[in-house]
């Protein structure tokens, strides 16, 4: 694969990516407008008919939903998803506000679900059929089977209450990290730790590794050097899949640790149907996620040179 | 007294002539006395020494004379001048003498708030950190669904009116009303000492800017982006408000307007040179109030950071009402999820939080070092039938019929269900309006009751010509209060018992109440009446006829004619006792099924005192929590 072939894939993947957010966008404004009326929420028992008409024309939400649609449309290619119907201040502004903790967050899971899942995947693969094996698939299992939010409020009791080691929630120091890290990074985890190791027990049987092993490479470097880029593939592709899991993982995380990032924010959105900041959330969160798999897919290449040796 | 002030008297206080000749006399003459009797070390006789000195003040007293008389004689003008200055001498002395008095008056009244704020027990340094579940939205409290109208309101913010918590009364807080002009105009007396944070006063102008704001009339808000809660007052003003003067607001309203109290304690007042100065936006973002906590720091969704106002007006003297606080500081830290602000409280990083279910508290009754806040809740749990559309095909609406509305009431064990699902503080709900403003008393509730009764229920059924029941849809909300889900599940079992076979659908409470809104679904709407301390607008919304949430209404039963009669009676004891007898009527015609007033718990640090003296704490109560010294 050359330079031409990377932009190709580039220019392909963008296009495709900006109608996956498009799609997402249209149908989010569609059915929100169908399902909520944001009107009942900013309003009280007294409020009479003739009122909450007022408040809907104020908001926007009068008018055939077509026109109501292609305003939106209008407006939003030029950025501007309108004013949040509570703090009135502009959506994208409200959920850019924040986006820093919710990538912070996310980084810092994907950073622990990688630094755990891939060495347990490793070691796990290498000592195949022993009790480190079965132990490392246990941890694996039970990531996947714990739901965040139950493990959340474990590890505030454990942590936070019983040893007053972290804070409860909150945002702040590096403290105010750790719990929600490893609660978002924990599933993750399990699937890197699974992925790798299959990976890799598939990649130590393998005849180029025979032949280092015969050529006398060590075994860390046959296992670091060689195995691994092999074993790491599968990892990279389900990593694009993952930030879209982790990114829906916030929602569940920031409410628990009240962390105040994007997630949180977006439920409360739903729960009051703030519908532009509701939108521009979902534009963040897709983007986010068509980008990822973006750098996905130009990571192949880098990660395994066969790819780009195929490409030539 | 302060050396300054001390001072700035003294040079107030003029000397006269006159008075330095007598001081210079009588200097003279004591000087003499001393040189007859020495300097007090020999042992003289005491008796001896008085008749000296009474002769010499003789003396002293005929020479005193003898040149007034001259002086007199001698010069008229001067004499009137000395008079002048004589009075103005005793001008002096009177007013010394008044500000003495002022001044331990002062004293005594200071003396008399530091024991009634209870100085040494009290640790005035200390922050105090309440956990709440959100802080979003802007500050502009006008504008719909701030958050500050929810949670922060009384904080922040000073209100014309407010409730008094013992009395359970509408009292005077920033300003107070009178009617005038034959009941069709309000004056607004606002009162003196009331400053925005800023230092700036409070005044008419800021009332009046307020209204306007709030009603689309100022001219550079003409679309009125006003909280709808302060509608009524909005809607009853019926022209242009005048300043009379400082502290003085005409405001001519409708004559239909008999609960103005009401509107006094829920419209928040806002400042007019602020706003102007920076724009709606700029308010919303950087709002700013009277009250008594002045904001510091707001970060949406994390935390609001508020200081003490030491010069907030209303003092300890009026401990039952919003007055000045206690805690230096209070820090409202969010914590959305209510197993987090328990283990907030558990861990030490919170000291209390209002808003906890039964269920996360109840272990902690006994537990050490922590405090369960009962509260009296919001809002009584009530279920309105429809009546006002046919039920079934033939036309027929079975909720018309009083028996069967009846029946229902005694189908169904309210008792049980809040002992089993509830604290079992809670007590049965008797309709409209708070106890001490027109609600039932004990005495009329008790032997009205329709006490559960199983047989009696089925009876009225049979007598109504439902002796083989009926089925009906029944709405309720999900999610709003805690156990309305499993409330609702087990009315629909009790009901089911004597034949009201109900569908049950429990939604999000926006979409129920923009279904019951339409007034035209029939069955059953599982809502809630609202507290407030003037029932009006539970009555505007659910009992007036074709108001925004009534659904069940009776032409035949004279509820709407109280409701109209309540509406124009200006005399507080008429209109009370109206609103009693439309409770009453209310709740022996059978309207809704009635449940409970539910009870809310909370969680707090036993470090801390938190009396509101029976009346709910709730975000907007903080000012009510003292330190304590521990």
């Amino acid at each position: 694969m050359g330079p031409q072939s990377i932009s190709t894939i580039l220019v392909s993947r963008l296009l495709q990516g900006i109608l996956v957010v498009f799609v997402v966008i249209s149908v989010v404004f569609l059915v929100s407008r169908l399902a909520r009326n944001p009107v009942e929420y900013l309003t009280t028992d007294e409020t009479t008919v003739e009122e909450k008409e007022l408040l809907k024309e104020q908001l926007g939400l009068t008018g055939p939903i077509g026109i109501q649609y292609v305003k939106f449309l209008w407006n939003a290619v030029q950025l501007d998803l309108g004013n949040s119907f509570i703090s009135a201040r502009p959506a994208l502004s409200e959920v850019s506000s924040r986006a820093s903790k919710t990538l912070q967050l996310g980084a810092a899971a994907l950073i622990f679900s990688l630094a755990l899942g891939v060495p347990l995947g490793i070691i796990a693969a290498l000592n195949r059929a022993t009790p480190t094996d079965w132990m490392a698939r246990f941890l694996a299992v039970l990531g996947q089977a714990v739901p965040n939010f139950w493990l959340g409020l474990i590890l505030i009791f454990f942590f936070a209450v019983q040893l007053d080691l972290m804070p409860t929630g909150g945002s702040g120091g590096i403290e105010h990290l750790v719990l929600p890290t490893i609660t978002l990074g924990l599933l993750a985890s399990a699937v890197s730790m699974r992925l790798t190791r299959s990976g890799m027990i598939d990649v130590m049987g393998t005849d180029f590794v025979r032949t280092a092993r015969a050529k006398g490479l060590r075994e860390s470097t046959i296992i670091w050097r060689h195995a691994l880029r092999h074993a790491l593939l599968p990892v990279a592709t389900i990593l694009g899949i993952q930030v879209g899991y982790m990114i829906a993982g916030t929602v569940i995380v920031e409410q628990v640790f009240a962390w105040p990032g994007i997630g949180r924010l977006m439920l409360h959105t739903i729960l009051v149907g703030d519908f532009p900041v509701m939108i521009a959330g979902i534009l963040v969160i897709s983007t986010s996620i068509v980008v990822a798999n973006i750098l996905v897919d130009l990571s192949y290449p880098i990660i395994d040179p066969r790819i780009r040796a195929g490409s030539r | 007294m302060t050396e300054k002030n001390y001072w700035q008297r003294m040079r107030r206080s003029r000397m006269s002539r006159r008075a330095l000749l007598r001081a210079s006399g009588r200097a003279g003459v004591g000087a003499a006395g001393l040189a007859l009797v020495g300097c007090g070390d020999d042992d003289d006789d005491d008796a001896a020494v008085a008749q000296v000195q009474q002769q010499q003040q003789q003396q002293q007293q005929a020479m005193q004379q003898q040149q007034d008389q001259q002086q007199q004689q001698a010069a008229p003008a001067e004499q009137q001048q000395q008079q002048q200055e004589q009075q103005a001498d005793t001008q002096a002395q009177q007013a010394e003498q008044q500000e003495q008095q002022q001044a331990m008056q002062q004293q005594q009244q200071q003396q008399e708030a530091v024991d009634l704020s209870r100085e040494g027990e009290t640790d005035w340094e200390r922050t105090v950190t309440v956990a709440v579940p959100n802080a979003v939205g802007g500050l502009d409290v006008q504008a719909p669904g701030n958050y500050t109208l929810k949670w922060n309101g009384p904080l922040h913010y000073d209100r014309l009116l407010q409730y008094d918590l013992v009395t359970r009364e509408i009292v005077p807080h920033a300003g107070s009303f009178e009617w005038i002009e034959d009941f069709t105009a309000l004056l607004w007396h606002v009162n003196p000492g009331h400053a925005w944070h800023d230092g700036t006063p409070l005044t008419a102008e800021d009332v009046k800017f307020s209204i306007d704001r709030a009603a689309g009339n100022a001219a550079y808000n003409e679309s009125g982006t006003y909280e709808t809660g302060i509608a009524y007052i909005v809607s009853a003003v019926n022209g242009e408000s005048t300043v009379v003067d400082d502290l003085t607001l005409r405001l001519p309203v409708n004559t239909d307007v008999t609960a103005p109290g009401s509107v006094g304690t829920t419209m928040p007042i806002v400042p007019k040179h602020l706003i102007e100065e920076i724009g709606d936006e700029g308010y919303n973002r950087d709002g700013m109030g009277s009250g008594p906590f002045q904001l510091i720091n707001f970060e949406p969704d994390i935390e609001v950071r508020s200081k003490r106002n030491d010069e907030y007006p209303i003092g300890y003297d009026n401990l039952n009402r919003i007055h000045r606080p206690w805690a230096k500081e209070i820090v409202q830290s969010v914590r959305p999820e209510p197993v987090a602000r328990l283990a907030a409280i558990q861990a030490g990083e919170a000291d209390v939080t209002p808003s906890l279910e039964w269920e996360l508290v109840q272990d902690f009754v006994d537990e050490p070092g922590f405090e369960v806040l009962f509260d009296p809740g919001c809002c009584p749990h009530t279920i309105f039938p429809n009546t006002l559309v046919p039920m079934f095909d033939d036309g027929s609406n079975p909720y018309r019929d009083i028996r069967v509305r009846q029946a229902m009431n005694h189908a169904v064990d309210v008792e049980t269900i809040y002992g089993t699902l509830a604290t079992g503080r809670e007590q049965r709900a008797y309709g409209i309006g708070t106890r001490q403003l027109g609600g039932m008393q004990p005495e009329q509730s008790g032997p009205l009751t329709m006490e559960y009764n199983v047989e009696k229920a089925m009876q009225l059924m049979d007598a109504a010509g439902y002796a083989d029941g009926f089925e009906s849809d029944f709405y309720g909300t999900a999610g709003f209060f805690a156990w309305t889900d499993q409330i609702a599940l087990s009315v629909q079992q009790y009901l089911d018992v004597v034949g009201i076979r109900t569908n049950l659908q429990l939604d999000p409470l926006p979409d129920f109440r923009a279904r019951m809104a339409q007034r035209d679904v029939p069955g059953l709407h599982y809502y809630f009446t609202n507290q407030s301390p003037d029932p009006f607008q539970v009555i505007n919304a659910e009992v007036a006829e074709g108001g925004t949430l009534s659904v069940a209404e009776y032409p035949e039963s004279g509820i709407q004619e109280l409701v109209e009669a309540q509406r124009s009676e200006f005399d507080p004891e008429k209109r009370k006792q109206y609103l009693n007898e439309l409770a009453q009527l209310i709740y022996t015609n059978a309207s809704w099924l009635f449940l409970f007033e539910t009870v809310g718990t909370g969680l707090m640090s036993d470090t801390l005192e938190w009396d509101m003296k029976g009346n709910s704490r709730d975000y907007g109560g903080l000012w009510g929590i003292r330190p304590l010294v521990t």
